[in-house]
């Protein structure tokens, strides 16, 4: 077998990505956030995790990252699901900075398909990694003809398309990416968040970025812009619900839970699907459980 | 002779702190934020601003174009290409526009004609223009009301703006998404943006 040298990581440049990667990404970055919702093309360079598993958002965050910041990173709410772990160790040991599994203490928070259930703070970044920016692209196959869409704000195909739901279905059926009007102008694919998080981009107080590696795309929601989900007068947008179940592990019923299933029992358990939130509540109820005994 | 202590602009840190300020500066329009500590390790020539040119070493490279209106452009220019590789253009194709004298009304007229504002395919094609000013809060500068994305309701401030830059860069945005993105910086290193989605009232 060939000798395998060791990876050295003092051999890369902080953050992994070079100073001219960072600088293209950067110039996106701002002219994102000055045109709300807007995709601005760039580069999207390699890295050692393939496109599709959440390039876009690494190459912001590695971006992003300076020596003063708390890294958090998760997937689908989870701390602990291997995709989060990489990401996380990649930006740990190509910048040393400290990383967190606390919201509170983040600085700039990764994520997949989950907007985490504390508030985010003004001081704080969001980094969302998006599968597919554009909105359309279901209905119209054609990168050109949707970049001339969105400049006439032409948007019809998207309406009739959520109109051929409610003919069929009686309902919006669209889940997760959920399409939402940004500032009044650019309809844009909040990435896979749960239709739960949506109302949390409208007139937030962080910065919201989102990042297509293999679609090289990156578009921004700056903190106090209106972010309206698309409904119609008689069909509104509705978020979902849990029927008053409450999480196994931390009993609370004011969260975004997920359905697990055991197939040998048939039993259906609901539990956080935000992992660091869920452990704080578990904390903080088993001191009072102490205090009372 | 180059004094060895003198460690220079870090382009790896510096660059990331600048950039994190204009990150918070672009997403909170009228808020100052201070990049004065990661410019003061730079020394440009013709006595060009060096929080000018700390914001250029953050932003600008071979894949962009930049031009200077300086009393001594040329000197200042050929400094930057050097460091950065970026090409010099004419201030109607330029990507970023660092502004860094006195200019009249017409010659105000003359530079917000022709700078671009983007297509409404590409409206990220657009000129950046950094401006340098005196002090936000000047006596002859009257407060304006800023409104828009990144702004909690509405924001009374001074920019330190004649209305001549503040009438023609309204003309230039009036067709969102198309616009520049303004950003005022003075010699204390304070900066504030401007960007295209921010309604500029008063003044």
């Amino acid at each position: 077998m060939p000798v395998q040298n060791n990876f050295e990581m003092s051999e890369y440049n902080f953050a992994f990505l070079d100073e001219g990667s960072k600088r293209e990404i950067r110039r996106t970055i701002l002219k994102g956030i000055a045109i709300p919702g807007y995709q601005v093309p760039f580069a999207s360079r390699e890295l050692p995790i393939a496109r599709g598993w959440g390039t876009g958002g690494l190459q912001l965050t590695l971006s992003l990252l300076g020596r003063q910041d708390c890294l958090k990173v998760i997937d689908q709410g989870h701390d602990d699901s291997v995709n989060a772990v990489s990401i996380r160790k990649l930006a740990k040991t190509s910048s040393g900075i400290e990383t967190t599994t606390d919201t509170v203490e983040a600085s700039v928070i990764q994520t997949r398909h989950r907007i985490p259930e504390e508030k985010l703070r003004d001081d704080q970044i969001l980094v969302l990694q998006v599968p597919e920016p554009e909105p359309m692209r279901r209905v119209e196959a054609r990168e050109t003809q949707t970049e001339r869409l969105h400049a006439e704000k032409e948007y019809s195909s998207i309406w009739v398309r959520l109109y051929e739901d409610i003919v069929r279905w009686g309902e919006i059926t669209i889940g997760a990416d959920y399409p939402c009007m940004v500032h009044h102008r650019y309809i844009f694919n909040p990435s896979p968040i749960p239709r739960y998080d949506v109302e949390k981009l409208h007139q937030a107080d962080g910065l919201y970025l989102f990042g297509a590696g293999r679609e090289k795309k990156i578009y921004a929601v700056p903190p106090y812009t209106d972010v309206e989900p698309l409904q119609f007068e008689d069909y509104l947008f509705e978020v979902e619900e849990f029927n008053e179940e409450s999480c196994r592990l931390c009993g609370s019923t004011s969260t975004f839970l997920d359905e697990i299933y055991d197939s040998s029992t048939g039993d259906k358990y609901y539990q956080c699907s935000d992992t660091g939130y869920c452990s704080k509540q578990q904390t903080e109820r088993k001191v009072k459980a102490n205090v009372r005994t | 002779m180059i004094k060895t202590t003198n460690k220079g602009f870090d382009k790896v840190h510096d660059s990331q702190q600048i950039f994190r300020n204009l990150v918070e500066a672009f997403s909170r329009p009228g808020k100052t934020v201070n990049i004065l500590p990661y410019c003061n390790s730079i020394n440009p020539p013709q006595g060009f601003s060096a929080i000018m040119t700390g914001l250029a070493f953050t932003l600008v490279d071979r894949e962009v174009t930049f031009s200077v209106l300086h009393d001594h452009a040329d000197g200042v220019e050929q400094y930057i290409h050097w460091q950065t590789f970026c090409n010099q253009t004419a201030p109607k194709d330029a990507d970023y526009i660092f502004v860094d004298q006195y200019m009249d009304e017409n010659a105000i007229d003359k530079l917000m004609d022709e700078v671009k504002i983007g297509t409404l395919t590409h409206p990220h094609q657009s000129a950046t223009l950094f401006l340098k000013i005196n002090e936000f809060d000047q006596k002859e500068s009257e407060q304006v009301t800023l409104s828009g994305p990144g702004i909690n309701g509405e924001k009374s401030c001074n920019i330190g703006l004649c209305e001549k830059w503040i009438t023609t860069r309204n003309e230039l945005t009036a067709e969102y998404p198309l616009g520049i993105d303004l950003c005022l910086v003075n010699e204390n290193g304070d900066l504030l943006a401007l960007p295209r989605t921010t309604k500029i009232q008063g003044g």
